[in-house]
């Protein structure tokens, strides 16, 4: 008995922390000219590790947040705090995007470098995918629209790429994630089925 | 104890040195193997789909699915949680596609108290799904995870205890108590609703609109439809739970939720899931090991790797074989450690007999290594050869390494080398296993074979053309085997039109219809609503279900689209007035009794039929190929028009490893079905054959390789002095005799002059079981001044032959073909010597004979070289008795010949007609060209002042009977081409004119 107590008051201490994370602040700069480079969305993703299933665990999505750079670059998001319960640990990925460009790769510090981007259409609707997939808290059933903004450029960007205002392939997804933001899911999908069916 | 306190000491400053402890395979782990599974399954092959009755797409089913418990069925919705797993963070399409939802499935099989959302059914709010995602191979409980084991701080003294609820993966994913022994036998009130039998269930409703009971549960294409979401989604599940499999933990009773060990199924995190998992979504800046890896290399290039997809005999065998370890489990059990079942963790922790406990063991490689670290500490990495039951091969890779930190190494740890290693082996076999079960469940395949087709009833036949197993009357508890009937076709709006036969029909009477085998009864299906008249692209599926090898409750499917009454393929060379190009297929409308075309498309066939395996004097399947347009006798011009290219029903169905001259379907001692084929190399005729089965590799058998490959069973000598290589050969019905004539040239003396002539030789090969039992020259005729075979055939299986006769010319079976009237007027030089000089007193039909796309006749001038022809039949066809031929002559008033050309079947004989073949001595209707006598004079030019009051007709595509014994000739000169068909007329049908068609002769069944 005494043993399943101190398990319970374990489990217990553990589901039920607050967390915190942030801030987040640094600069982005151009990856040649290490020059400052306004207007870059920066989206930082936590994630952690949730404790929920006592047989297997799952990475989950904590926290999303996104900021712009200023004139000189930087950007800051700033801290957060609540109650997660059933989380343990914490990671936190930091991926910038602005139209057209790319970041550079290897390890991060807080200076992002990116450069323009010279890849084809379709490993660039990659990337804004991959974006996307940042900018996504799975399993939160409140749209993050906070993120609005930097999924307004993706779609933006995506009607650039496709040379029209709406294409199946390379607009679509962009529409759908913005309608998902604004609208919910339910009200998105609705939408979106429309247009499958009218093609 | 001091050792305990040690683990626990090293565990922590395991977790602090990776920084962010994460995650069983995770979530996008189990999407992408399962999107890879589905690629290289059954289901990424359109043909399968097709039998089916779905295409796949961005919603085919919408969002809708069933979650089934034995109380109540609840209608659910895909949710946000796995949309935007499968579409934001996997970047598919689509999460409704098919292989959306079998994502879908996959990860919502991860489900724990309500997370996600909560199950819409009471008794399953709480419901812990990952507590039934172990399977130990070894334990012989086999009761999944030791995850309630009770156990106090000194792990040593841990006691199992198994919940009576919990359950194994296999038993989990099939939905029964215990999966290898009660395999058939579901576990009633079971709280896992997506099992395998939730999916074959769902699958039968999806297909027929039915319960297994019978009752109707699905009226509507949107219900129906929802149980195809259903299906798919069940099935994801399902492939989850062989997906854990190739996830050590999971085979090694090692729980990794990362809570501390001591508590009630607790376990480590597991580090190896996280870290596949961060390659899954190529994270960047992902730590492991205390350093920070910028960019995760994508899983891509491993998961590809393609293993070999298993094909076992039960379900149960994806997970274990027991005794010979080729399941999955059975491969990671003994294969690779793991966190919390190490190398060095004692016998009460780490159970298992493999791998060695011993690092001592001869079968371990070892590495010392040097760290960069302050006093160089040294560490030793184990390798060993990981053994795969299943290839019988081995690959070596790293498996454990002893710590660093512990003086006596009698601490082992994995660090992200391993899990490299452990991924590259263990993830390409997740594939290919979840494959593997994926084409199991859609293993079940029949053939139709209709006996009769109306309105409002359909008799039929069935084969199993499953690869493996059996089909049974009755399963292991004695239940009858059922078949129920659906159809599909087009109304004349152009909408979908859905039903099924009335009743579900028992095959009890049956006992085992082996693969490829057919059922001994015919069974006759009504309709639930009539087919109506304009009804278009009318198509029936037959759903068995039943015991299919060693599963009682499978299910089976065949499909076909039912041409009523036979008919041809037709090619309109200019765009119909409906607006479809392309071949098209006409046939009798039996409702109407009128021609009619359907809507069906990319229709291809050969010209050459072989029809066989007669039923009440109507043939049951057809082969076509390339062949010589008169049927008979090649155009030596235009050369040798045969292809390695098989068709049945309007397909391609086959191709055979060379060009071939003759096919047909035969049956082996096991009732066992085969395509034989009969073609030549520059020596010798080749007879080869294949299983039965649509297959268009033409690569011959290997064991391995091509194991439905094509074998070659005999070869026939050709003569050196051979006027041909090329020879069609002719099959009887039963496809248990095939005869040649191989042609030769020789000299003969006829009437005193020195000729070159043809012999022709007659061969004969036996066919018992499928095999060739006997070769036989049945020698042959110098010249035509006898009795010379010159072609040869089967009336099902009566051999019918075409010889030419002195006196009668052409006689079939000793029957002569024409008239006296028509051969008696066969010199051009006794009405009419002209210039060209007289006709030799001598010569006959006979000995003025040619062959040559077709055989011709004529005279010959005194010198022995040729003259005019006078006589040409295009096409033969000695099965049904068809001879079309024309006859010139040079009185155009002369009576005879006031046609153009003939039509002889029988002892009926029409100009430029068409008649009842199917009544073979009375004459139908006739339908002549329109225009026609406006042409009559047209050989003039052709023929020179050796008028021919009829022109020239020259065969056009091809002659052509169908199975219901319709005739389709085509007459045509350099103007015009001409169309004729049996009691209609085709331009009625395709809305085109005769002579902008040309036609493909047999279409099917």
């Amino acid at each position: 008995m005494i043993k399943w107590t101190v398990a319970g008051l374990m489990l217990i201490s553990l589901t039920s922390c607050g967390m915190v994370g942030g801030p987040v602040s640094g600069v982005v700069v151009d990856a040649e000219t290490r020059q400052p480079i306004e207007g870059a969305y920066v989206v930082a993703q936590w994630s952690g590790s949730s404790s929920v299933s006592i047989a297997e665990s799952q990475t989950v999505c904590i926290y999303t947040d996104m900021a712009k750079t200023d004139e000189k670059g930087r950007f800051r998001i700033p801290m957060w705090f609540f109650q997660k319960p059933g989380i343990t640990g914490q990671r936190q990925n930091v991926e910038i995007y602005k139209p057209g460009y790319l970041p550079e790769t290897g390890s991060r510090s807080d200076e992002y470098g990116i450069s323009t981007s010279q890849s084809s259409i379709n490993e660039r609707v990659d990337y804004m995918m991959a974006v996307r997939g940042r900018a996504t808290c799975r399993g939160n059933e409140e749209p993050e629209k906070n993120l609005l903004a930097l999924i307004n450029a993706l779609y933006e960007e995506s009607k650039a790429l496709a040379g029209v205002e709406y294409d199946s392939n390379i607009v679509e997804p962009f529409l759908y994630s913005k309608e998902e933001l604004i609208f919910g899911y339910t009200r998105a999908q609705e939408l979106r089925k429309k247009r499958w069916s009218s093609q | 104890m001091i050792r305990g306190r040690l683990k626990i000491v090293i565990a922590v400053i395991l977790l602090a040195a990776v920084g962010e402890p994460v995650s069983a395979y995770e979530l996008v782990t189990h999407g992408l193997l399962t999107y890879e599974a589905f690629g290289r399954s059954v289901l990424s092959d359109a043909g399968l789909l097709e039998k089916l009755g779905v295409e796949n797409g961005k919603a085919p089913f919408g969002d809708e699915y069933y979650d089934n418990s034995s109380q109540e069925e609840i209608v659910r919705r895909q949710e946000r949680f796995e949309t935007q797993i499968i579409e934001k963070e996997l970047k598919i399409e689509s999460s409704f596609s098919i292989d959306g939802w079998l994502m879908a499935g996959a990860i919502r099989e991860d489900d724990y108290e309500g997370h996600p959302s909560r199950d819409p059914h009471g008794e399953n709010a709480e419901l812990r799904r990952p507590l039934y995602h172990f399977y130990d191979p070894v334990d012989p409980l086999n009761r999944g995870s030791a995850l309630f084991v009770e156990c106090p701080l000194n792990a040593q003294n841990c006691v199992k205890r198994y919940a009576p609820d919990l359950r194994s993966a296999p038993d989990w994913a099939i939905g029964t108590l215990d999966a290898f022994t009660w395999m058939n036998e579901p576990e009633s009130g079971r709280r896992n609703h997506f099992t395998l039998f939730d999916a074959r269930e769902a699958l039968y409703r999806a297909l027929t609109g039915h319960k297994k009971a019978g009752a109707e549960v699905a009226t509507t294409r949107e219900e129906r439809n929802a149980y195809w979401a259903t299906t798919f989604r069940a099935l994801g599940d399902v492939v989850h739970l062989v997906e854990d499999m190739a996830q050590p933990q999971h085979t090694r009773n090692d729980p990794h939720a990362g809570l501390p060990a001591s508590l009630v199924g607790g376990g480590h995190k597991s580090m190896y899931e996280a870290y596949i998992e961060a390659r899954a979504t190529t994270a960047r800046g992902f730590g492991v090991d205390g350093a920070s890896i910028a960019h995760a290399e994508p899983l891509n290039t491993i998961i590809g790797a393609g293993y070999p997809i298993p094909a076992f005999d039960k379900y149960s065998d994806y997970w274990s074989t027991r005794g010979t370890m080729q399941g999955l489990a059975d491969y990671s059990n003994r294969g690779f450690f793991t966190a919390g079942r190490n190398l060095s963790d004692p016998p009460d922790v780490n159970y298992y007999p493999e791998p060695p406990r011993d690092s001592a063991d001869a079968s371990y490689v070892v590495d010392d290594m040097v760290l960069a670290l302050p006093g160089n500490p040294k560490s030793r990495m184990l390798r060993r050869a990981v053994p795969d039951a299943l290839t019988g091969s081995s690959t070596e890779v790293r498996l454990t390494v002893e710590s660093v930190w512990d003086p006596h190494r009698s601490t082992s740890s994995l660090n992200h080398y391993i899990y490299d290693d452990m991924a590259a082996l263990l993830l390409p076999r997740a594939v290919a296993y979840s494959a593997g079960i994926i084409n199991y469940f859609f293993r079940g395949k029949l053939d139709i074979e209709i006996e009769t087709s109306t309105s409002s009833t359909i008799a039929l036949k069935f084969s199993n053309r499953t690869v493996r197993d059996s089909i049974y009357g009755t399963d292991s508890f004695g239940q009858a085997g059922t078949l129920i009937v659906t159809y599909e076709y087009e109304d004349n709006t152009g909408e979908k039109i859905f039903g099924t036969s009335t009743a579900q029909v028992a095959i009890g009477g049956e006992t085992e219809i082996k693969p490829n085998e057919s059922s001994n009864d015919s069974y006759t299906f009504s309709y639930d609503n009539p087919i109506p008249a304009d009804a278009k692209k009318l198509r029936v599926r037959l759903i068995f279900r039943g015991k299919l090898g060693n599963e009682d409750d499978a299910i089976a499917i065949g499909m076909l689209d039912v041409p009523l009454s036979g008919g041809f393929i037709v090619t309109p060379n200019y765009l119909p007035a409906d607006g479809i190009a392309g071949t098209r297929h006409i046939y009798i409308d039996e409702t109407t009794g009128a021609w009619a075309v359907s809507e069906q498309t990319g229709l291809t066939a050969g010209n050459i039929d072989w029809k066989g395996w007669y039923e009440n004097g109507a043939p049951t399947r057809v082969l076509s190929w390339e062949g010589p347009v008169s049927r008979y006798f090649v155009d030596r011009v235009q050369g040798w028009p045969f292809t390695p290219n098989i068709y049945q029903d309007g397909t391609l169905y086959s191709v055979a490893p060379c060009e071939v001259e003759g096919a047909a379907l035969a049956r082996d001692a096991a009732n066992a079905e085969w395509i034989m084929v009969i073609c030549h190399d520059d020596v010798s005729d080749l007879v080869y054959r294949r299983p039965n089965t649509l297959n268009l590799s033409p690569d011959l058998y290997n064991a391995d390789t091509a194991p439905q490959g094509w074998q070659l069973i005999a070869s026939v000598p050709l003569a050196e002095n051979l006027a041909y290589k090329n020879s069609a050969w002719f099959f009887n019905g039963s496809g248990t005799e095939a005869q040649t004539l191989r042609f030769t040239y020789e000299t003969v003396v006829l009437n005193g002059i020195p000729r070159s002539v043809i012999v022709m030789d007659r061969y004969k090969l036996s066919i018992s079981g499928a095999q060739v039992a006997s070769i036989e020259n049945l020698g042959g005729d110098r010249g035509f001044t006898a009795a010379s075979v010159i072609a040869v055939d089967y009336r099902d299986n009566t051999e019918t032959l075409l010889r030419l006769s002195a006196g009668d010319w052409l006689t079939v079976d000793g029957n002569r073909v024409f008239s006296a009237e028509e051969i008696n007027a066969y010199c051009y030089g006794n009405l009419d010597p002209g210039p060209g000089g007289s006709c030799f007193e001598s010569s006959t039909f006979a000995n003025s004979t040619s062959l040559n796309n077709g055989i011709y006749a004529g005279d010959y001038l005194g010198d022995g070289t040729p003259g005019w022809v006078m006589a040409h039949v295009y096409y033969i066809d000695l099965r049904e008795g068809v001879f079309a031929y024309s006859l010139s002559h040079p009185n155009y008033n002369y009576a005879l010949f006031s046609g153009n050309y003939r039509v002889r079947h029988g002892t009926s004989t029409m100009d430029t007609g068409v008649f009842t073949l199917a009544q073979p001595d009375t004459l139908g209707d006739v339908y002549a060209p329109s225009g026609y006598a406006s042409y009559n004079f047209m050989g003039v030019y052709k023929y020179g002042r050796f008028f021919s009051p009829g022109f020239a007709p020259m065969a056009q595509g091809s002659w052509a009977v169908d199975r219901a014994h319709n005739l389709f000739v085509s007459e045509g000169n350099s103007f015009h081409t001409y169309n004729y068909l049996t009691a209609g007329n085709p331009a009625d049908a395709v809305n085109v004119t005769g002579e902008a068609l040309t036609f493909l002769p047999v279409y099917p069944r």
